[in-house]
């Protein structure tokens, strides 16, 4: 390795064979270039007639930019083989922190074919916290391969991690369809992760696509709604896939909440069902605040709880 | 069907020169065996593999229940573990530290505690059952232990043996001296359900045939719908399991049948969306219960028993038909009464192998209560 000041006219600014993307916003490194230029050397490699790019993507673009003709590099030679090169690249990330979940995606793809899925080093997998399965590592070589709308938004933090995971062995149509309705919902990472879920499971329950699922009329008329905010869709869309993976136990809900206003209650008093009406647990809950309250709350409860009704209510199916 | 013959028997030292090792060796002429002093768990899984180990634990279990919901009061009489049918519901994929077949070996120690249990515990009746860890057939053409506790359960005053299994491996059942103490019994599903969830059991016809040929032999039989699968069909297809069952065999030879709807651990689910790509089965409508087990949410339940319940008695209204790990709404929704109105539900599976079997719970030895004899 040799360090010295390059030319960028003998530079390929072009060749990104060993970018590894980030897809987010770097006005923070823009600034601290303009006020001290280039502090760390940006690494080259000797590839062909012009130097190829191993490290420093954006600090060439902002010399390029600011008119910059010479920037000090460290170069590999020629005779440094394309793995090596890669090997310190990705230790180098590592160890400067913060990788986002884009740049590890891109950073499992390399090593997956550098040293084989299986054969991935440990130590590289613990620095990037990834479990060693098989499963695992696919669905991260998957991810990598996905292009850039998803790894824009894992990089952009518009799709978590777990979600990208769940959905990188899905179909084209049915990422797009699902990316668009997460950046539309702007939900947290476990809202994403049980949307993701959700669609999946139904899609298999009900034997339909994915993209089926995620076109259904209903989820249109939430999504295209101006009067709701994100939200208030996202409350819904919820409610709606709720609906759909658990028909049965929904259907019990609502005629269950019917039933219940139709019994007319007191205020202050209110009938629990068992959590998914699993065994006896019922409830009646009083709330009152003075005596003659709850004398007045049990003389108009009595007669409903008396009445056959109630009966109907616990054992409706 | 057809069972792979294990092709490597893996023995610990301590029991090697048993009775069971001798009997693998004899009916398994072509396989390789290896002695190491213990064997541990996490070793490979092979299919290939049967260990034999020298086991120290307790071999007679009490059922292990689960909170909130009637158990039958049924004793696991453990003599194995695992089962390479690989269902894909199957809750011994989640063992995963153990995942090869695993014979006891000390089956003498296995006898002696079995003895002295029952020796102790002369009064009540004892339903003891082997398919809880593995199925009680699967190994049955190598090991021939059935030959060995059906004739030792024909000599139990009070005890009655219940052989669980989806295999037809009935074989070694012929002509042993089982003195009526002794039930075959068989899990059942709808062809479509088989075929899907249990390719590598023997069919529904096979199970019936053998059921047939059992009841034949003087044996009595039971019936396990369990676990119950939802799916589209699933009206139809029970219903025609259930009418082949009559038809194949004759209801007064049936002690007892169970019904059990789909429930399992949570920590099942990515084990079976792993080992079973295909299958369907986890996305059901399942909830979480009172034992945190998914299980599917109480009215599909419900729904699943009453028609179940109703089939088997249009073909025998008098038939022992019982609920496992249900609560009493379930119960009271789905057969129309609850196990206490009934005096428990042990009480009522012990009424049924009085009735059927006619080996009644022993409820007085003769000299007063539970006291032994001054020459004992």
């Amino acid at each position: 390795m040799d360090l010295r000041f390059v030319a960028l006219s003998e530079i390929d600014l072009e060749d990104s064979g060993f970018e590894v993307p980030s897809f987010c916003d770097w006005s923070r490194l823009r600034d601290s270039l303009g006020r001290f230029g280039i502090l760390d050397p940006v690494w080259l490699c000797e590839r062909s007639a012009r130097y190829s790019v191993v490290d420093g993507f954006k600090r060439l673009r902002w010399a390029k930019e600011n008119g910059s003709r010479r920037v000090v590099c460290l170069i590999f030679e020629s005779d440094w083989a394309e793995r090596d090169v890669w090997i310190r690249r990705i230790e180098k990330k590592i160890f400067e922190g913060d990788i986002n979940p884009a740049e590890k995606a891109r950073i499992i793809g390399v090593l997956a074919k550098l040293f084989g899925p299986g054969q991935i080093p440990g130590a590289f997998l613990s620095s990037l916290r990834v479990g060693g399965r098989g499963e695992t590592i696919g669905k991260w070589v998957k991810l990598s391969c996905t292009g850039s709308q998803m790894l824009g938004a894992l990089g952009g933090g518009e799709l978590c991690e777990r979600a990208a995971i769940e959905i990188a062995d899905w179909e084209q149509t049915d990422l797009d369809l699902v990316l668009s309705l997460l950046r539309a919902l702007r939900c947290s990472d476990s809202i994403q992760v049980e949307i993701v879920e959700r669609v999946k499971e139904i899609a298999i329950r009900e034997q339909k696509t994915r993209a089926e699922v995620l076109t259904m009329e209903a989820f249109g008329e939430v999504m295209t709604s101006e009067e709701l905010n994100h939200r208030e869709k996202t409350r819904l869309i919820r409610e709606l896939l709720a609906q759909l993976r658990y028909p049965r136990l929904s259907w019990r809900r609502k005629r269950f909440e019917q039933d219940v206003e139709a019994l007319g209650l007191p205020r202050g008093a209110r009938l629990v069902a068992p959590e998914a009406f699993e065994g006896g647990g019922w409830q009646m809950q009083l709330s009152f605040s003075r005596g003659e309250e709850l004398r007045k709350i049990l003389r108009a409860t009595l007669p409903l709880v008396e009445s056959e009704k109630l009966e109907e209510i616990l054992g409706r199916r | 069907m057809i069972v792979r013959a294990p092709r490597r028997i893996i023995a610990e030292t301590a029991v090697a020169h048993s009775a069971l090792l001798e009997t693998l060796r004899k009916n398994l002429p072509e396989a390789s065996l290896q002695v190491v002093d213990r064997i541990g768990d996490g070793w490979g899984r092979s299919p290939d593999v049967v260990e034999v180990v020298d086991f120290r634990g307790k071999f007679l279990k009490s059922c292990p229940g689960t909170r909130c919901y009637n158990c039958c009061g049924y004793k696991i009489l453990h003599l194995g573990t695992q089962c390479s049918i690989d269902c894909a519901y199957c809750i011994l994929q989640a063992y995963l530290n153990q995942p090869n077949l695993r014979l006891f070996g000390n089956l003498d120690e296995m006898f002696s505690e079995l003895s002295g249990f029952l020796s102790q515990n002369r009064l009540g009746l004892h339903r003891i059952g082997t398919g809880e860890f593995t199925d009680s057939l699967l190994l049955d053409p190598f090991t021939g232990i059935t030959r060995l506790i059906v004739p030792f359960f024909a000599k139990t005053p009070n005890a009655v043996l219940e052989l669980k299994t989806k295999t037809n491996f009935i074989e070694n059942l012929e002509g042993l001296d089982h003195g009526g103490h002794t039930i075959v019994a068989w899990s059942l599903n709808p062809e479509e359900i088989q075929r899907r969830e249990e390719p590598l059991s023997a069919t529904i016809s096979e199970r019936l045939e053998a059921a047939r040929w059992c009841a034949a032999q003087g044996y009595f039989l039971a019936f396990h719908f369990d676990p119950i699968i939802d799916y589209a069909r699933w009206q139809s297809g029970y219903g025609q399991t259930i009418e082949r069952l009559f038809e194949a065999v004759d209801p007064s030879r049936i002690v007892w049948i169970s019904l059990g709807a789909l429930r399992f651990m949570p920590d099942l689910k990515p084990i079976i969306k792993a080992r079973h790509p295909s299958s369907r089965i986890i996305y059901g409508e399942f909830i979480r219960g009172l034992d945190s087990k998914l299980r599917y949410f109480r009215d599909i339940r419900a729904e699943f028993y009453g028609f179940i319940a109703d089939r088997i008695r249009r073909a025998d209204p008098e038939l022992c038909v019982y609920l496992c790990m249900e609560s009493d709404d379930i119960w009271r929704d789905s057969l129309g009464f609850c196990p206490d109105e009934r005096g428990g539900l042990a009480p009522m599976l012990d009424r049924a192998v009085e009735k059927k079997m006619g080996i009644a719970p022993v409820t007085d030895l003769g000299f007063g209560a539970d006291k032994p004899r001054a020459s004992e």
